[in-house]
């Protein structure tokens, strides 16, 4: 432990550790480009600079190793003029178009010219242009005009992913960031690049004029894509007379699970979200209202007493599975959560990716929820009534040589034939809260539900009236029902923000 | 220090009494009404659609027009300043990629509801390509349905400016 | 009963119906002109049938039609279907039949037989007329009450509260006028002011009672809902105050009512306090004496105002454009002017050179009489108006203070003092 002196104030802080890292861990305003908490220092940028007491001239905080005593200072008229030079080189060939480019709104560089800049440009000579457009491959578009050279991207591709495919080219003002000719930046945690610059140099061309940054929201959620379950952030937006539409994943700092990156299927897999908007409920085919058709479903558990399957999707919060099992056993329903492509062996990798598809197998047998094949199989041959919650795959237990009356209840359904006798939507991932339980044992709760037009209710509000009581909320679900399962002893609802991890 | 003590109104009888200030006021009215009646009318009213206003300035904050490049393609890059500046949130923008070489990014879709816009300029001052200006001098907007009171790109690319 | 006496009703109840009933497009007229040509402004003046515009009165016509034709639209949230259907009913009904009792000549005598000149031949008189007036805000607080709407519930309670108020200072105000007059019935009043006070001054009741006069014209502007007291409606606070619910013919009946109360309130301020019918210094019996002399000043006076409302009308009544349909009204209106006065003129001399019975100079009476009445009628409507264009509308505590704290204390000290003189007069 060393003491420190910032503008003033004594900050107690590790020995040894960069100065950048303390002072930004301290809430402490410090412009930088190239430096990156998970690539570390680079020096190349300059603007991280700090007057220290005793050195003649200022320093960048990101290559100071702390002493005890030092005494520094961030603000000032000698150091804000050191910022603005070194601000007034890295925009010299900056292209202003501000107007055009995706970054605007949550960029480095207009934020520190706010902050420190507001010169007039000196330049009388033309600016040195570069490429506009370049496709970089895996969704990345390269402007080589905007780019600040921070390398920011070339050292993810080097450190993080080890494919390597990025590097700075040619020397001066016509440094370009480039991949080797003929070969493309190809790796699955790409995108990630768009994230780290800290310009608009790389933009992602998913998300490429699609939405101005400041009309989003950010809400905080959990990726649903594999059983990883990222942090994330769902970037989405009403526009006026429109219903929400999600925009972007971004990731999300979650130091147990994935640090600071997600995968680009992850991030893309946004878009099933957006999907849904001509999703009716169906009562063997044809359009129902959405009142009527939530009370078929009771009025088909109610005539099938005794008889009906509940087959369960993996992907469900684990309040829902609570309350689904509270239902199950209420009505005598058998339960079961036989799921034949949960796995995909060609998905997984070793870094985030994994082979587990589900977002939420690992409550299961923490609940005591079958999965077996059959099981489910003997339940089949006994049921007059199937109720497939939160999937549509009706073909899993058509093969399995079932032939009679299937409900669907999930968030996105292809089925329309008539044989189906109720199909029921439900919120989306996105558009509802729950808690999910990720591959290692770590228990998060995704709070992102965005309210939707299309009125389509969550599942545990479609529950509550079936149960006849009114917990609609995760906290109530909580506070009711986890609070007596063994394995989840000290953990509480209120403590899910830490990410706390249980034993498996 | 300063104080200034202004003296209060209303307190005697004869103002307490407001029938002077009523009768005052009416002989003020009923002036005007035989001012009007007579042979020198005071009457400033133009027979408007006939006669037409002829003091629209400069200045006029008339209906939208999307200004053109040297081309005369779209000056607009739809980077949304104005319908983030609009108070009435009548601007309505979609953007696309511009692939013709001049720029990156131009409006797919540019909607102004003008049953919704408040004819404040915002959008004028906020625009940072001087794409979108007031100066048609169109006063009067008239529509049949409120659909026509939407305000697409190409019509708002062919109102021209007000020669003076 | 006779031909006559049928013949002397219906002309009566015709006579009433013009007053009150079609009084109102010619009051909207009015509102609309005076009120732009007091700001300076032109007031409607498009609308012509065939050129003629009679100075834009052919608009209020033009909008009683669209009133009828329009749609007549009801909320879904309005459930009390009958009260709101009912509410403009009531204050229209009310409106219209407390004009019912206004005389608009002296009792007309023809073959020996008394015919009072009103609408409803009764004695019934002020009462009549207070208690319809009071009537008509149930009218308003239902159909506030039934709009479901908090801007028209609001109107509605403003209203309640302004007339139980107003109704207090009125109702005092009439009682030292009756204590004055001795009568209740509007004859006898009107010709109590057909006297003359110390031989000179028309014993009016505005000279004999001014006070009271004072008192009953400011709360018959509250009674009619108008500026400065039309808190009810207050567009410029709670949007169209009890009437915002209502469109087409509905609220037409809203409109056409507060017109007709108008006209009732001002015909009462004429009957009580303006010599009714009466011209000054010429009460019915001097004017049967000079009947011959009185047709003959008419012969002289009716082509000279002829004339400078002809000029009057050759220079200002012109359309802006030249070859304009509406540029030919002028001429028509001239023609009509002249073609007046020679009917006039050829009737009276007529009268004149055939000497008159006793017969004719009553009916001469009671013509002019007539005329009168309605000319003093018009005068005190554009009183009205012209209020309305001049004075902002009060505030509510303002509006209640002026009510309780001034008008009542103010009418009952009135009635005492007319009382002594009364009764030392008496003794």
């Amino acid at each position: 432990m060393a003491h420190i002196t910032v503008d003033g104030t004594v900050l107690e802080v590790k020995e040894g550790a960069l100065l950048i890292e303390e002072l930004l861990a301290n809430n402490i305003n410090i412009p930088h480009f190239c430096y990156h908490p998970a690539l570390g220092k680079d020096g190349n940028c300059r603007m991280c600079m700090v007057e220290i007491e005793g050195q003649k001239r200022p320093q960048i905080a990101c290559d100071t190793p702390i002493k005890e005593g030092m005494i520094i200072r961030t603000k000032g008229a000698n150091i804000d003029r050191v910022k603005r030079s070194i601000l007034e080189l890295e925009l010299i060939n900056h292209p202003i178009d501000c107007p055009i480019c995706d970054q605007a709104g949550e960029c480095s560089l207009q934020n520190y010219y706010m902050d420190v800049g507001l010169y007039e440009s000196r330049l009388s000579t033309p600016k040195t242009r570069g490429e506009k457009h370049v496709d970089l491959g895996a969704n990345v578009v390269l402007d080589q005009e905007r780019c600040v050279l921070c390398t920011r991207c070339v050292r993810f591709t080097k450190n993080i992913t080890k494919t390597s495919e990025l590097g700075v080219l040619s020397r001066a003002d016509h440094s370009v960031i480039t991949t080797f000719p003929g070969a493309k930046l190809s790796n699955p945690y790409a995108m990630n690049v768009v994230d780290l610059c800290p310009v608009g140099a790389l933009t992602s061309k998913d998300f490429r004029f699609q939405k101005r940054v400041w009309f989003l929201n950010a809400k905080e959620a959990i990726c649903d894509h594999c059983a990883r379950g990222c942090s994330i952030f769902v970037d989405h937006h009403k526009e006026k007379y429109k219903d929400e539409v999600i925009y972007r994943y971004r990731p999300r700092l979650n130091d147990k699970i994935n640090g600071y990156f997600i995968c680009d299927a992850g991030r893309l897999s946004y878009h099933k979200e957006n999907e849904n908007k001509e999703f009716h409920a169906l009562i063997r085919g044809k359009i129902s209202e959405y009142e009527y058709a939530e009370g078929k479903l009771l009025r088909l558990l109610k005539r099938h007493l005794g008889k009906t399957a509940f087959v369960i999707s993996s992907n469900l919060s684990l309040e829902e599975m609570v309350r689904v099992q509270k239902l199950a056993k209420l009505y005598e329903i058998a339960l079961n959560a036989y799921e034949p492509e949960r796995f995909d062996t060609s998905f997984g990798d070793d870094f985030l990716k994994c082979n587990d598809r589900s977002a939420n197998a690992r409550a299961l047998p923490l609940l005591g929820i079958d999965t077996s094949k059959e099981m489910l199989q003997e339940a089949l041959n006994r049921v007059e009534l199937v109720v497939l919650i939160g999937r549509s795959d009706a073909n899993v237990i058509k093969e399995m040589g079932y032939t009679q009356n299937i409900a669907i209840l999930c968030s996105r359904c292809e089925v329309t034939c008539k044989e189906v006798e109720l199909v029921l939507p439900i919120a989306s991932h996105t558009r509802r809260e729950g808690s999910f339980i990720n591959l290692d044992g770590y228990v998060q709760h995704s709070a992102c539900a965005i309210q939707s037009e299309h009125g389509h209710k969550t599942l545990l509000a479609i529950l509550a009236p079936i149960l006849g009581d009114t917990i609609f909320t995760c906290k109530e679900v909580w506070e009711a029902e986890l609070f007596f399962y063994e394995v989840l002893k000290g953990v509480s609802f209120d403590s899910l923000k830490t990410t706390p991890k249980i034993a498996l | 220090m300063g104080i200034k003590i202004v003296p209060r109104h209303g307190n005697t009888l004869k103002e307490k009494l407001y029938l002077p200030a009523i009768f005052g006021g009416m002989k003020t009215t009923l002036s005007h009404l035989i001012t009007n009646l007579s042979d020198t009318p005071e009457i400033k009213t133009i027979n408007y659609p006939e006669e037409q206003p002829h003091d629209i300035s400069e200045r006029y904050r008339g209906v939208h027009r999307l200004t053109k490049r040297d081309d005369g393609s779209v000056r607009c890059v739809a980077c949304f300043m104005c319908a983030t500046a609009c108070p009435a949130e009548c601007i309505f923008i979609e953007a696309e990629e511009r692939n013709d070489g001049v720029d990156e990014k131009m409006p797919k879709r540019f909607d102004i509801d003008l049953l919704e816009c408040v004819f404040c300029g915002a959008c004028v001052e906020a625009c940072p390509c001087d794409a979108i200006r007031m100066d048609s001098g169109i006063f009067s907007f008239i529509g049949k349905k409120r659909e026509d009171f939407v305000l697409s790109k190409e019509q708002l690319l062919a109102n021209e400016e007000k020669k003076a | 009963m006779s031909t006559i006496s049928i013949a002397v009703v219906i002309i009566n109840v015709i006579l009433a119906l013009l007053f009150s009933l079609g009084a109102a497009p010619i009051l909207v007229w009015i509102e609309r002109r005076v009120a732009g040509l007091i700001q300076d402004r032109l007031g409607p003046n498009r609308c012509h049938i065939n050129g003629i515009r009679l100075g834009g009165l052919i608009q209020s016509f033009a909008d009683m039609l669209k009133l009828v034709f329009k749609e007549d639209f009801k909320a879904k949230a309005i459930q009390e279907s009958f009260f709101f259907s009912l509410a403009p009913v009531i204050v229209f009904a009310s409106a219209f039949l407390s004009f019912m009792v206004m005389p608009f000549a002296d009792d007309l005598i023809i073959n020996g037989e008394r015919f009072i000149m009103q609408g409803l031949p009764m004695d019934l008189g002020v009462l009549w007329f207070l208690a319809l007036a009071g009537l008509s805000v149930y009218g308003i607080m239902l159909g506030g009450w039934s709009s479901r709407n908090k801007y028209s519930l609001l109107g509605a309670m403003r209203a309640g509260a302004q007339v139980i108020s107003y109704e207090a200072a009125m109702g005092l105000s009439v009682v030292s006028v009756l204590i004055t007059y001795g009568s209740i019935h509007l004859g006898d009043i009107v010709a109590y002011q057909g006297q003359l006070l110390f031989g000179f001054i028309p014993a009016w009741g505005i000279i004999i009672q001014p006070i009271a006069a004072l008192i009953f014209i400011i709360t018959a502007f509250a009674e009619a809902n108008r500026t400065p007291f039309d808190l009810a409606e207050g567009e410029s606070e709670i949007v169209g105050g009890f009437h915002t619910e209502y469109s087409a013919m509905r609220f037409g009946l809203f409109f056409v009512g507060e017109y007709v109360a108008m006209s009732a309130s001002s015909a009462l301020i004429v009957t009580l306090f303006l010599g009714g019918y009466h011209l000054p210094y010429l009460n019915t019996q001097t004017l049967q004496a000079y009947m011959p002399f009185i047709l003959m000043v008419l012969i002289v006076a009716l082509p000279l105002g002829s004339w400078s409302a002809m000029r009057w009308i050759q220079k200002h009544n012109r359309w802006h454009k030249a070859n304009d349909i509406r540029n030919h009204e002028s001429a028509f209106l001239q023609k009509g002017l002249i073609g007046l006065n020679v009917l006039v003129i050829a009737g009276v001399g007529a009268l004149l050179v055939l000497g008159l019975s006793e017969t004719s100079t009553n009916v001469a009476t009671a013509v002019i009489q007539i005329a009168t009445f309605a000319l003093k009628l018009l005068f005190m409507n554009f009183v009205f108006v012209w209020v309305r264009w001049t004075l902002p509308r009060f505030r509510y505590d303002q509006l209640q203070t002026l009510g309780w704290k001034v008008l009542m204390p103010l009418a009952i000290a009135n009635i005492f003092i007319s009382a002594i003189i009364v009764v030392a007069r008496g003794l």
